[in-house]
């Protein structure tokens, strides 16, 4: 099981440039931060010595976007070892990935996109998922997908998602506004992911904002990462919080990015809503 | 075609919209649509990775041109990688050959390839640059025949057209200066030092001992180089400037 112990069971938030300056003097107890590896894939500069300076003052997960374990290839060779590089060299307390795909016929398509839901998809996402955990030496969180088409057997990704992770021996960020992007788009309800994802597998939770997109007359919810966590989604991390106890829960902000204090407002939220919850409620 | 592969292939090409005939095999007629929530996040990744990566040229020619050349530029040279932070290195070199851009704005590829200078120096590997320090003890009679080569940030760049101008003004001032465009050529060099992104112009006896001096010839045979287009070409100037720029490497070999 992957050790939950890395990361405060508190509430973090992602790290944008914008708010290095901030960020830097914040003195919130239990703070940690998450940022894109992919941001820092760079062979020097300032965007290397800011990360190495809050890798000495706070706990980091490395949330990876490339790696693209839910496609038919392999893990890439080259993104793999800049990975690794720069895990090596920063060691942060988490690493994790996508239950996703983004890459075919050497085209980055710079999205999180559904893989098939089916054995041979399953099968070859866990193999994807030893490769990077053995490539990297340790093991790594898989993050659950939304969903904006109805792909043959989504009904089941659920249980596949679980299931990759149980096979592979990684762990699983759960993302709860992506729960709620799947049920808002297709007939898959957050309940049936909550149903079946084992509190004690997650070691880390992600909540964004979703924004509303009207495609040929139809609204579809997007995960934009581009607006405050939906009252939808606080209520489902109550209820999931309710069941399993205090999580590291981080706040995801991409786009549309507001002052630092206004994202804190939302990590101390999410830390209150772990606060009031029975400390003899938990999975680990 | 195998299954498994049919189902990635039909999503790709209904993403990059070049054929979604078979999609709505895969998720009803009722859905085929929802693709463009897909294309739309494809569209704006790897379009606002360009604006945010040719700031200058993006203020120059404005929101929609610089969206419809980041869009034009992208069916182009899609991205391979995952670290967008390295994508679009080409965007100078499609600028010089887009017709329109070619035909109105004959300057604004040498804007872009400022602008990539400036992300190159700000995330290129880090090196310690030579001091003082390390050439007491030297005779110096052996400064001449030194050849330190220039630290990984830096790039030097030559112009047709006054294009360095035109991108400090815009980079720097808060009222943009005038440029005439029949200034005629430039030449810049652009690094880093101590974190901070460096910029100057040079006059082409500058550019031609920087550039000998990057290609590993000692300061004498740069020297010698220079001062074919500058018979006052001061070195000892020349190297006391440069050398407390930070722009000499640091250790003796010259290979980045």
């Amino acid at each position: 099981m992957v050790d939950l112990s890395k990361l405060p069971l508190g509430a973090g938030l992602s790290l944008k440039p914008e708010h290095y300056d901030d960020a830097m003097v914040c003195s919130t107890d239990g703070m940690w931060f998450e940022i894109h590896p992919e941001n820092y894939m760079v062979a020097g500069g300032p965007r290397l010595a800011w990360l190495q300076a809050f890798c000495n003052k706070f706990p980091m997960s490395f949330h990876g976007v490339g790696l693209s374990l839910g496609g038919p290839d392999r893990p890439d060779k080259e993104h793999l070892e800049q990975l690794k590089q720069l895990i090596d060299r920063f060691s942060p307390a988490m690493v994790s990935e996508h239950f996703a795909w983004s890459k075919l016929d050497n085209i980055y398509f710079a999205d999180l996109l559904p893989p098939p839901v089916n054995d041979a998809s399953l099968n070859r996402i866990v193999a994807h998922i030893e490769e990077t955990q053995e490539y990297l030496g340790r093991t790594i969180l898989i993050e659950n997908p939304s969903l904006y088409l109805p792909v043959p057997g989504f009904e089941e990704l659920p249980q596949i998602y679980v299931e990759a992770a149980k096979r592979s021996g990684a762990g699983l960020l759960f993302d709860l506004n992506n729960i709620a992007v799947c049920a808002a788009n297709v007939d898959l309800s957050y309940q049936s992911w909550l149903d079946v994802v084992p509190g004690e597998m997650v070691a880390e939770v992600h909540l964004a904002g979703a924004s509303p997109r009207e495609i040929k007359q139809e609204v579809v919810l997007i995960d934009s990462h581009d607006a405050a966590v939906s009252e939808l989604v606080w209520q489902i991390l109550e209820q999931f919080i309710g069941e399993h106890g205090p999580k590291p829960v981080l706040i995801e902000r991409d786009d549309n990015i507001p002052g630092f204090e206004e994202l804190l407002i939302e990590r101390d939220r999410a830390a209150n809503i772990m606060s009031i919850i029975p400390q003899e409620i938990t999975d680990v | 075609m195998s299954d498994k592969e049919e189902f990635y292939e039909v999503i790709s090409k209904s993403i990059i919209g070049v054929d979604n005939s078979k999609l709505a095999d895969l998720v009803g007629d009722n859905y085929v649509h929802r693709i463009e929530a897909h294309r739309g996040n494809y569209r704006m990744s790897t379009q606002s990775t360009i604006i945010s990566a040719y700031p200058i040229v993006a203020r120059l020619v404005g929101d929609e041109y610089i969206s419809g050349l980041a869009q034009k530029f992208v069916e182009e040279f899609p991205p391979k990688v995952a670290t967008l932070t390295q994508y679009g290195d080409e965007f100078p070199e499609f600028l010089r050959k887009f017709a329109p851009v070619q035909k109105d704005l004959p300057w604004l590829s040498a804007v872009a390839e400022l602008d990539r200078a400036w992300f190159f120096a700000y995330s290129a590997k880090d090196q310690v640059p030579l001091r003082v320090k390390d050439l007491q003890g030297k005779a110096a009679l052996a400064l001449p025949i030194l050849a330190p080569c220039l630290v990984a940030s830096a790039s030097l760049l030559r112009f047709t057209v006054p294009a360095y101008s035109i991108w400090r003004t815009n980079k720097q001032d808060d009222e943009v200066k005038p440029v005439n465009l029949r200034k005629g050529a430039q030449w810049a060099v652009v690094w880093r030092k101590d974190n901070q992104i460096n910029h100057q112009s040079l006059t082409q006896a500058e550019y031609v001992f920087l550039t000998n001096i990057e290609g590993g010839l000692s300061f004498a045979n740069s020297y010698a180089e220079a001062v074919k287009y500058d018979k006052q070409f001061d070195l000892q100037r020349q190297f006391s400037h440069w050398l407390s720029a930070g722009l000499f490497k640091g250790d003796e070999k010259c290979a980045n």
